[in-house]
């Protein structure tokens, strides 16, 4: 079941939205960073615009909102699914999804992550450290380079921790909170909400996004926040604003009610209510 | 025509706020490491902060850089009405009636006019909120300034306004038959949209030129492909 949803994802000729990120990231991101680097004469690690990309606000918004466009046609409800039920049971057609679920976003943060890569690959060292472009490029003359690194890649990630680190924290943290989303989805699907739940998990993206900016106190009620690194470590001591240890704890727990209701849910869900593609 | 501005509403006030947005974001001013949009300098600035700006020079920085990246954005109406009418087969029926060519004319013009209504919508207010704050030939306090400051006339400004309008109308409805051509190719209005997108991206060097002959050269390339398209497709058939 997992596999077959999973073959239908990955082969959809939306994963060409996969592709659009990569404008706005290497706008904001790789052409200023590799930029950058060439000014300094050093070369950048070779993930050290992945974590950027991670921890930029525009980026991050765009990632779970692309995810779940490329989602909101799951779970498939088409003339198979009931020959597929009688013979698996519905136990198990539900933990199919789930795996589905946690798969297509590994693949996704996989595919992000190749994708940022590959470009500043080739001009880059793989060593487990900052770049000199990175840590020290502040220190120039600003009237001079007319750009902060810091805007980018902020201090508060390469005074707290090494690059393998950061992208792995980074990374973990979005695909946990992309599993969430796809989560609730999950759940607004098995509740014959499709549509409403697609659009309150969209809600809560845009919120959270606009709460992390302007770094309201109240941001940590929305996931979206728990979910940039970033915003967890203060900026010049070593300290949490939030431990991230604690963001990755709520998440789990926050999976595990989700997984449980949706378990639950699937033994009496009318399966007529949750097929079909959101945007028809 | 009615019914492109009547079902789509939505969409045409989402474009023309999202264009709106972009030209505002447009970076201005650099104070202190911080870099200050238009919005930003209009919001947060006192007004002898950015008195050095005229009309003419921040209207270039809000209708440039991320305007023509994120152009697409403008055939969204338009391409979710096309998108809508192939798959609800309508336009089988128009094309009955009507013909094939004036069919397509009446597509391109439904394109022309949706692209005029976002640019002219959101660009125009654009103009009237900067044109309330920034002066039309700026105050530089007497200082020197090297090659001299060009002095902008209202008739000028006018002129430059109509022209950079004409360009990105121009551009926009290419980009809004490219998507429409998209969608006759295969319909799923993400597709084509992120497709259109990327096309651009990949030619934002020579759109970035602002030579009316990139997005004129891009309608004749659909002109021919769209033909030999069709060709094929008739002949399958």
């Amino acid at each position: 079941m997992a596999r077959s949803e999973y073959v239908k994802w990955l082969f959809n000729l939306r994963m060409v939205m996969v592709l659009t990120i990569l404008i706005p990231t290497r706008e904001m991101i790789i052409i200023p960073m590799s930029r950058a680097a060439q000014e300094m004469g050093q070369p950048l690690n070779a993930f050290e615009t992945c974590i950027a990309a991670a921890n930029s606000g525009v980026v991050l918004l765009l990632l779970p909102l692309i995810y779940l466009v490329l989602t909101a046609s799951f779970p498939t409800a088409d003339e198979n699914m009931l020959f597929y039920i009688v013979r698996m049971g519905r136990k198990n057609w539900i933990l199919g999804e789930m795996l589905f679920q946690l798969m297509s976003v590994l693949s996704y943060c996989l595919m992000v992550v190749v994708l940022i890569v590959v470009q500043t690959a080739g001009t880059s060292f793989w060593a487990n450290g900052w770049s000199i472009a990175v840590t020290d490029f502040d220190k120039m003359d600003y009237a001079l380079t007319g750009f902060h690194m810091g805007t980018l890649l902020p201090p508060n990630l390469f005074y707290q921790m090494p690059p393998y680190k950061a992208l792995f924290l980074s990374y973990f943290l979005l695909a946990l909170f992309l599993l969430f989303c796809s989560m609730a989805f999950l759940w607004g699907c098995l509740c014959g909400r499709k549509l409403l739940a697609f659009f309150l998990v969209i809600a809560q993206i845009v919120l959270g996004c606009g709460m992390c900016e302007v770094k309201h106190v109240l941001m940590w009620i929305f996931p979206f926040c728990h979910s940039v690194l970033t915003v967890h470590y203060q900026k010049y001591f070593r300290k949490y604003a939030f431990p991230p240890n604690i963001s990755v704890l709520l998440f789990l727990s926050v999976l595990t009610i989700l997984a449980v209701l949706c378990y639950r849910k699937a033994k009496k869900v009318n399966l007529d209510m949750i097929g079909g593609d959101v945007f028809l | 025509m009615g019914i492109l501005f009547r079902k789509k509403k939505v969409y045409f006030f989402a474009s023309a706020a999202v264009v709106a947005l972009i030209c505002l974001l447009g970076g201005i001013l650099i104070v202190d490491g911080k870099n200050y949009s238009v919005f930003n300098v209009i919001w947060e600035l006192p007004q002898s902060a950015f008195q050095n700006y005229g009309v003419k020079e921040v209207f270039d920085i809000g209708t440039t850089g991320w305007l023509y990246i994120l152009v697409p954005v403008v055939s969204v109406p338009f391409a979710s009405y096309f998108s809508d009418e192939r798959k609800s087969k309508f336009y089988l029926y128009l094309k009955g009636r009507q013909g094939t060519l004036h069919y397509l004319c009446s597509r391109c013009l439904y394109a022309l006019c949706s692209s005029a209504a976002v640019l002219f919508a959101a660009i125009g207010s654009y103009i009237l909120l900067i044109s309330f704050y920034f002066d039309l030939n700026p105050n530089h306090d007497g200082a020197a300034i090297v090659g001299g400051v060009e002095t902008v006339s209202v008739q000028g400004l006018c002129f430059h306004i109509a022209g950079k309008m004409l360009y990105l109308l121009v551009y926009s409805t290419a980009m809004s038959l490219v998507t429409a051509f998209l969608i006759y190719l295969y319909n799923d209005l993400f597709v084509n949209l992120s497709l259109a997108f990327l096309l651009n991206y990949l030619l934002k060097n020579l759109f970035f030129q602002n030579k009316m002959l990139y997005p004129i050269a891009v309608l004749l390339i659909l002109v021919v492909v769209y033909a030999t398209v069709r060709k094929v497709r008739c002949e399958k058939l």
